[in-house]
């Protein structure tokens, strides 16, 4: 069953077609919504409760539009939510969520200067970078995603770029000094 | 405030490097940068950086959402009656104060049904609504316990 053959069967009531939206997307919601809050509880229930509204408002949904885009939008203001709610957990006692996967074919340090080195970002700084280097968004998408102008993404994009750099060299990779001689 | 121009560059550059279009030309990028030691490094940085997150694919969790999304369905579904509980708990509480004050006021001498009344009535709505009002859990689970 295709996307929109489901959300067609959903408003008519049948929660067995929203099942497949869930089982499609709930691997990909969940893993956008740890990188934002970085937490893995608040991201199930982040999922949890953005798939409940997305069952609510399919009313409004746009058929012109692709449903994760759509869907995004919504858990993004959950995750949102979540996070001017809840009073941050200390570090250390949260459970460890994990953004990268480890690829057979990347030295293990790569990974572990990078993990802690976008945990120790902003949310909106990770969610960007994560959402343009790993989800190959363009800038337009990304505008759209997270309703700002073009302009902002690429300044904003710049800054969590900088601090990424600048929290990998201090977890003991030093750029770039190649590059610069040229 | 006017924009630091070396940051205007650097923008520009990584523009280009994303494969998007740029707010200054190509070429006042270079003339720039040919000067500037200090964008050329930074910039050389970030490109570092940046190459090792493309390098990677993000983690997708495997879990399964749907059991506990189908039962906040299914309490969507009560919602109208869940709604219509609402004003008939608000009743409840007007009526059970006015009976207070009814009580107070007049000296009645309630005997021991009368007083369980409203406890009994309050129950009945709660369990009839299919509400949890406290919120109680009846599976307890240990701190950082999976669900």
């Amino acid at each position: 069953m295709d996307d929109a053959a489901a959300i067609g069967r959903s408003l008519a009531g049948e929660r067995e077609a929203f099942r497949h939206l869930v089982e499609r997307y709930e691997s990909e919601a969940l893993a956008h919504a740890a990188t934002i809050l970085g937490n893995r509880e608040d991201a199930r229930d982040a999922v949890q409760e953005a798939f409940l509204d997305a069952f609510r408002k399919l009313a409004q949904y746009d058929h012109s539009r692709r449903f994760y885009p759509w869907f995004y939008t919504i858990l993004r203001h959950r995750c949102l939510k979540l996070l001017a709610a809840r009073v941050r957990q200390l570090p250390g006692t949260s459970p460890a969520v994990e953004i990268l996967a480890r690829p057979v074919d990347s030295a293990p340090e790569d990974v572990g200067a990078l993990e802690p080195a976008l945990h120790g970002l902003a949310s909106e700084e990770r969610e960007l970078l994560t959402l343009k280097y790993l989800d190959g968004l363009t800038y337009d998408e990304l505008a759209q995603r997270l309703g700002i102008p073009r302009g902002t993404v690429m300044s904003r994009l710049y800054h969590a770029r900088r601090r990424l750099r600048e929290r990998v060299a201090g977890l003991g990779r030093d750029f770039g000094t190649e590059g610069a001689k040229t | 405030m006017t924009p630091d121009p070396c940051e205007a560059v650097r923008v520009s550059a990584m523009a280009v490097a994303d494969g998007e279009a740029a707010p200054l030309s190509e070429a006042r990028v270079q003339a720039h940068l040919q000067d500037c030691a200090a964008c050329r490094l930074e910039l050389a940085r970030q490109a570092e950086a940046v190459g090792l997150l493309k390098s990677q694919k993000r983690h997708l969790p495997a879990e399964d959402l749907w059991p506990e999304i189908e039962r906040g369905l299914v309490r969507s579904a009560a919602g109208p009656r869940q709604g219509a509980g609402r004003g008939l708990l608000l009743l409840l509480g007007l009526a059970l104060v006015a009976c207070k004050i009814a009580a107070l006021c007049a000296g009645i001498g309630f005997n021991w049904a009368a007083a369980m009344f409203p406890l009994v009535l309050s129950a009945a709505v709660f369990r009839w609504l299919r509400e949890n009002p406290f919120q109680i859990s009846s599976a307890p689970r240990l701190e950082g316990e999976s669900r």
